[in-house]
């Protein structure tokens, strides 16, 4: 496989992961959450705009991915650096998409800097993508305690990828 | 059995990829040699050759958009199945083209 320039470890901050999230009652209000976690971070500078981006990709196609797994993402000129938003939902959160949706328990929300180029970007999602497809890797994320724990997980999980 | 397949769809990533992954996820544990072409937003990785679709027991297209470059496989029979099926339960979709082309 190509080389990836930016590796997944090193765009998740801890201030942008939930491992509870709580209290959320729908797509739209989970979505809403992990944009301000981006925003607080420094990584998006509207949230509106982003958000707008986020729904466009949204349109063009369902991005919840089987296996309680949802990944939303968004290129915009409204993302300062790349970032990734995570959040963690035991009991799960409903993610209507147009083949029915389902409960997202493990949630990726991706922005994409509009000057990044189009392979980095592609690398970036499919790498993460892949790495979710391991029940191995779901299971060390449902067992994180500690960003720590996730960032060891994404770093471990690495390891098992069929190419790499 | 050598196994080859496409994954593709309509995003032209993260299914495509999350497919392709579990296709061989899931070969590898049943002793199978697979080779998954991906057919997404960066064009198509991992192509096949002529002599690799024709030298395979089974094809199969895991795809909900037309195939680019569907000539290939004119001589060979093609199973096909859906990103999201292959995703939520690759083991399957293999044990059923494996039957659907009459190997299983």
């Amino acid at each position: 496989m190509a080389q990836y320039g930016l590796r997944i470890s090193e765009v998740i901050q801890p201030e942008t992961i939930d491992l509870d999230l709580r209290g959320i009652k729908d797509k739209d209000e989970l979505i809403h959450y992990l944009i301000g976690l981006l925003f607080r971070a420094g990584k998006v500078r509207s949230e509106e705009e982003f958000l707008q981006a986020v729904h466009e990709r949204e349109a063009m196609g369902p991005t919840y991915m089987e296996h309680s797994i949802a990944i939303p993402h968004g290129k915009s000129d409204a993302v300062l650096q790349a970032g990734v938003a995570f959040g963690r939902s035991f009991e799960g959160i409903w993610y209507e998409t147009e083949h029915g949706g389902g409960l997202a328990k493990l949630i990726f929300l991706l922005a994409i800097p509009d000057q990044m180029s189009p392979d980095e970007y592609v690398a970036v999602l499919a790498r993460l993508a892949r790495l979710l497809v391991h029940e191995e890797f779901r299971e060390e994320l449902y067992a994180s305690a500690t960003y720590e724990d996730v960032i060891d997980a994404v770093a471990q999980g690495e390891s098992l990828l069929e190419d790499s | 059995m050598k196994i080859v397949a496409l994954t593709s769809c309509a995003g032209g990533i993260a299914h495509t990829y999350m497919a392709a992954e579990a296709l061989q996820k899931a070969a590898r544990a049943a002793g199978d040699q697979i080779k998954v072409e991906i057919q997404g937003t960066m064009g198509i990785e991992n192509e096949l050759s002529q002599e690799e679709i024709e030298g395979a027991d089974l094809v199969i297209w895991v795809a909900d958009i037309a195939v680019m470059r569907a000539e290939r496989f004119q001589s060979q029979k093609v199973i096909e199945a859906i990103p999201r099926d292959a995703i939520a339960d690759a083991k399957a979709v293999l044990e059923k083209a494996k039957q659907e082309a009459g190997l299983a």
